[in-house]
């Protein structure tokens, strides 16, 4: 049984974890052929404005996104502020709902008119996401019980519930946490207890929307670290939405969003390789990128790219050798 | 050094004679410099926001002394509220405190609250707005209808309304993208140039650290690890990892050129300042 307080949180946080009515057996979907996990066409979401449909300054939407995660990719997004970076994270696991144009998800349309409401728990489930404030996130007084959460309204059996919350905080090194009081951690703790949350749930994908912005520098190492160990041992997408350019450095690929459309997507190196591009749009390249850029302009003719330091103190050095 | 804040000997205990009692500052004694944007760094629960409400008297020392331009803050405690217009403080997400119709009457409220003429608080306003960029068109807009860069700078210019001599900010360009981040940090030092107000930056980025402020202070477990000049903080990363924090990655880009025996000298903390370096060091080189 849900309790009336989860009742009255579920509507507010529905998005955070997916409930699923008590007895529901996941219903196994057409199979999955490829490795696609997320693909939208021509995804489109304009906000409704006072005067039918506008965007605010705040909020903008996004136009004719047309985007493939494969399982398993770890994906940096990047966009200046009000580029619809989260836009795009709320479209995927239906926070809101397109105004025109789809998207699959593991190979399940879940824009087509007749989707029900068990599939948009369905989802929810698959496709995590963890938000900045990790104030917001949490709902219980006990750090086992917030992770709980998720599994509770799945109608797991109690076993399987433990099994999956000792696991989970195992995962965010959060055990010897198990029993604090999550409003007693630190800033990068509590992200993690929300990570722990969202992987009881067994997502495929968990969407990161600038998780780390409010973290001091070691809860910010914390964080990436997990992310990183999720996508290589556990398997699990990731796709983390930032402003740290030294995050998107250590990502298999690069999306850069501006004004609500993708303008870039390849990999660190090749994105962060025009840095003018990047600055035009609002945004940076890693420092190691910005120096040899710098350099360059001044007639250096360094070639190559460098997202480490280790990286650029190399390429620096063959230039150098010659005025020691 | 020429010091408007000077914190002599302070302690500072949460929650005194209770079980949760909590020394969260350890007789610091810090000062910062008049005219200077200093930056203050710490891990979460290293006491750099109990710091900053030490500065504008929020808080009460539970020992030690707290001095803005030679004179103790807790002389006349009944008059406390003076020293909060002498020290602005710019809170966390600022923004969230935006409440009036159009942002020029959020940024006119403490100019009204300190009684001063309708040309004044008019004038105060034009002044403030342009410090951080607002434009005349912006000021008759509601506060609601700006974007996050915009907002956070509303907010800023509501603080710096009053004319502050210290302008203290927490995290003030925490959340956004490189361009707000510019245009708020940039704003505020030319701020100081223009006003000679002193500022006080509290920031996670050692970048935006390396880049505008003068000073560093840095705090670890209640009490002030070091202080300096940027150059002096930067110039010595071992010390900084040892509490848990980085220097830009630029800074060490030059550190391990130098050990590789490329011998730069300058600002080797900054991106412009590790160009110009080598750029130096290569016209040296051929010379």
């Amino acid at each position: 049984m849900i309790s009336s307080y989860k009742k009255a949180h579920l509507s507010q946080i529905s998005y955070k974890y997916a409930a699923v009515p008590n007895g529901r057996k996941s219903k196994k979907t057409e199979k999955n052929m490829d490795n696609t996990l997320i693909r939208t066409e021509n995804l489109t979401f304009f906000y409704e404005g006072e005067d039918g449909f506008a965007d605010t300054a705040e909020q903008k939407g996004v136009k004719n996104i047309n985007l493939i995660v494969n399982r398993g990719e770890y994906v940096a997004i990047l966009g200046h502020n009000g580029s619809g970076k989260s836009t795009l994270a709320k479209l995927l696991n239906m926070i809101l709902s397109p105004t025109s144009g789809k998207i699959f998800i593991d190979g399940v349309d879940i824009t087509r008119e007749d989707f029900t409401e068990d599939g948009v728990f369905d989802v929810r489930r698959k496709v995590g996401m963890v938000f900045q404030n990790p104030d917001n996130q949490l709902v219980a007084t006990v750090v086992e019980e917030d992770v709980a959460f998720g599994p509770e309204n799945l109608g797991l059996p109690r076993e399987e519930i433990r099994r999956r919350v000792n696991s989970a905080l195992a995962k965010v090194k959060m055990t010897e946490y198990a029993r604090h009081a999550p409003h007693k951690l630190s800033g990068g703790q509590k992200q993690r207890v929300a990570i722990a949350g969202i992987i009881a749930m067994k997502p495929d994908v968990i969407i990161f929307d600038e998780s780390t912005a409010m973290l001091d520098p070691i809860g910010r190492r914390d964080v990436i670290d997990i992310m990183k160990e999720l996508n290589r041992n556990e398997k699990i997408t990731v796709i983390n939405i930032t402003h740290y350019m030294d995050e998107a450095a250590g990502a298999d690929r690069v999306v850069v969003i501006s004004e609500g459309e993708i303008v870039m997507d390849g990999t660190p190196r090749e994105v962060f390789s025009d840095v003018k591009r990047l600055h035009k749009m609002g945004l940076e390249a890693p420092q190691s990128s910005e120096l040899l850029t710098e350099l360059n302009s001044l007639g250096l003719g360094i070639q190559g790219e460098a997202l480490t330091c280790e990286e650029c103190v190399e390429l620096l050095l063959t230039k150098l050798d010659g005025h020691r | 050094m020429n010091e408007i804040l000077k914190l002599e000997n302070v302690s500072y205990i949460y929650g005194r004679g209770t079980p949760f009692e909590k020394l969260a500052l350890d007789n610091v004694t810090v000062s910062f410099e008049r005219g200077k944007i200093t930056g203050l760094i710490g891990h979460t629960g290293s006491g750099k926001s109990t710091l900053v409400n030490l500065l504008n008297g929020l808080y009460k020392p539970t020992e030690g002394r707290v001095f803005l331009d030679g004179e103790d803050i807790w002389t006349n405690p009944k008059e406390i509220h003076k020293i909060r217009y002498r020290v602005g403080l710019v809170m966390q997400y600022p923004e969230y405190q935006l409440f009036d119709e159009t942002v020029r009457e959020d940024i006119a409220f403490a100019p009204k609250n300190l009684g001063l003429s309708e040309d004044e608080i008019a004038e105060r306003v034009s002044e403030s707005a342009g410090f951080v960029g607002i434009g005349e068109d912006v000021l008759d807009k509601s506060p609601f209808d700006l974007s996050g860069g915009q907002k956070r700078r509303a907010a800023i210019a509501g603080i710096i309304a009053m004319r502050p001599e210290v302008l203290v900010l927490d995290e003030p360009a925490a959340g956004l993208d490189p361009r707000g981040r510019r245009e708020i940090l940039g704003g505020l030092r030319l701020y100081a140039e223009r006003s000679g107000a002193t500022v006080i930056l509290v920031s996670h980025s050692m970048e935006d650290m390396a880049h505008y402020c003068d000073n560093v202070v840095v705090m670890n477990s209640s009490r002030v690890y070091k202080s300096g000049t940027t150059a002096e903080i930067f110039s010595d990363p071992d010390a900084l990892s040892e509490v848990g924090l980085d220097v830009p990655a630029v800074a060490k880009i030059a550190r391990e050129l130098c050990r590789r025996g490329v011998n730069l000298t300058g600002t080797l903390y900054t991106v412009e300042g590790v160009r110009d370096a080598i750029i130096a060091y290569m016209k040296g080189g051929t010379a």
